[in-house]
């Protein structure tokens, strides 16, 4: 057993022709960045990716999170704000 | 007609058969949310969540294989009629409503499993059903393990990780047609890459990395040089328990819509490690994590081998022709959410993903690992799966 003068280990190691190795890890990578991208493009249209029972279950997180008490305090607390920016946004039509 | 249930009768559903468990009452809007709910899904079966004895049972997404092992269904299905005595694990169209539409009183009386297409039932021994998927041939499987020649103290004992899990695999795994790709770090110790040669004998074969660390660089590299007709993606800390796990992820594997396949991982304590992915509020971990292996939520998940969002790369079997087809891992997540990532690209092709209890490891993560995640890492995930990790349609608690 003995390190070569790098400190990298020797032993019967398996090789591809170097053109060859990176053809096949550009191909995965290629792959790999049109599927990220068709995925990005999916979410845009999200709703019309996702399966019905998923569809439902989002509908249901949904009630559930407007139903919740943080939700009620936090539409309670910014109710002035909302009511501030309608009159404003009258005002600025007339 | 399922023993134990009942037809209810109803109006504007003509080509449906409301079937409601002996004894169960549906809730006062249950017909009309059903009515709505296959207006705009029309669908072969239709089944939802339920009170039961006033717990609150929510129920998996469609998820066919786990049907062959459990009936998760609850005491309301409605059927269509054309579909009333087909198997329901090889229905098409089935809706799961995340609302409590019955109650009972009771549990809901679980009926038998229908004989699957193809397997074997059998009884596990905690009484559930196992159904055990046959390999079909002898495919090669290339076993791909990424190291740098880590060692551990496991159970007090000093012990070189890649070694003993290549160990593990050549003298206990009762599958025999396989290849350990090992992509072994320049830094990797000379002392560990003889040994691995030692125990490894003629299906070790040694792939050298020498660039910066990238965990699913890494495992490309090794798939680069599979020759195997499946990949097994595995980690250096893992030790096999089920000599024949190989064979039962095989199996699922080779099961029709079936893309990927997890297994058990357990800590060193024996805790769970991994039980599937879970995918909440932006966030991926994993189901289980930390529960004694005896525990499990109230459908008993834990004891049957069931569709998931997602697995962990540490165990995963798939084909080299899918891994190929879908990029591998992706490099732009080097350490964190690659295993997420492939998942997700996985399910995007139409393929599910599985887990079993049936194929069993230790993995000797540490249980307080805390892995540096880096903030680019999460956002991409985010961008690309953003929607997808909002709820998780196969676990619920």
């Amino acid at each position: 057993m003995s390190d070569d003068k790098n400190g990298a280990w020797v032993g019967p190691e398996s090789t591809l022709p170097a053109d060859e190795l990176a053809a096949r890890e550009r191909q995965l990578a290629l792959v790999d960045r049109v599927f990220g991208l068709e995925a990005q493009l999916a979410e845009l249209s999200a709703q019309n990716s996702l399966t019905p029972s998923e569809r439902l279950r989002t509908e249901q997180r949904l009630i559930e999170m407007q139903g919740s008490l943080a939700w009620r305090l936090g539409r309670a607390a910014t109710a002035p704000l909302r009511v501030a920016q309608r009159f404003v946004v009258r005002a600025r039509a007339r | 007609m399922i023993p134990g249930f009942h037809e209810v009768a109803h109006e504007g559903l003509d080509d449906y058969a409301v079937l409601l468990q002996n004894g169960a009452s549906l809730e006062p809007s249950a017909l009309e949310e059903i009515t709505a709910v296959l207006a705009r899904f029309p669908s072969q079966l239709l089944y939802a969540d339920s009170r039961e004895g006033g717990e609150l049972i929510r129920r998996p997404a469609f998820s066919p294989l786990r049907l062959r092992e459990q009936d998760y269904l609850g005491p309301l299905r409605v059927y269509l009629r054309a579909a009333l005595d087909l198997d329901p694990s090889l229905l098409t169209e089935v809706v799961h409503v995340p609302r409590v539409l019955s109650s009972t009183t009771t549990a809901t009386v679980a009926a038998e499993p229908a004989d699957p297409p193809s397997g074997v039932p059998e009884r596990r021994t905690d009484g559930t059903r196992r159904v055990r998927y046959p390999v079909q041939g002898e495919p090669l499987v290339s076993v791909i393990i990424p190291t740098r020649g880590g060692a551990a103290t496991i159970d007090g004992t000093d012990r070189v990780l890649v070694v003993e899990a290549v160990r593990a695999i050549v003298e206990r795994s009762s599958y025999r047609a396989f290849e350990l790709l090992v992509v072994a770090d320049d830094e990797t110790p000379q002392a560990v890459i003889d040994e691995l040669v030692a125990v490894g004998g003629d299906q070790l074969r040694l792939i050298r990395w020498s660039d910066t660390f990238n965990f699913s660089a890494k495992v490309n590299r090794g798939a680069a040089f599979a020759s195997g007709e499946y990949l097994l993606l595995l980690n250096d800390d893992v030790d096999p328990v089920s000599p024949d796990w190989i064979e039962t992820m095989l199996g699922l594997a080779q099961q029709p819509g079936v893309g990927m396949v997890g297994a058990l991982l357990l800590f060193e304590d024996g805790t769970v490690q991994h039980g599937g992915h879970l995918y909440r509020d932006s966030w991926a971990g994993h189901i289980a994590l930390g529960w004694s292996v005896n525990r499990d939520d109230r459908l008993g998940s834990m004891r049957v081998t069931r569709e998931v969002s997602g697995v962990t790369a540490a165990c995963a079997l798939l084909t080299a022709d899918l891994f190929r087809r879908i990029g591998g891992l992706s490099s732009v997540f080097a350490s964190n959410y690659n295993d997420v990532d492939l998942s997700l690209k996985v399910r995007s092709t139409g393929a599910s993903v599985v887990w079993t209890p049936d194929a069993r490891l230790y993995h000797f993560e540490s249980k307080t690992r805390d892995a540096a995640v880096a903030p680019s890492e999460i956002a991409a995930l985010r961008q690309r799966w953003g929607s997808r990790l909002l709820t998780d349609p196969y676990w619920s608690d």
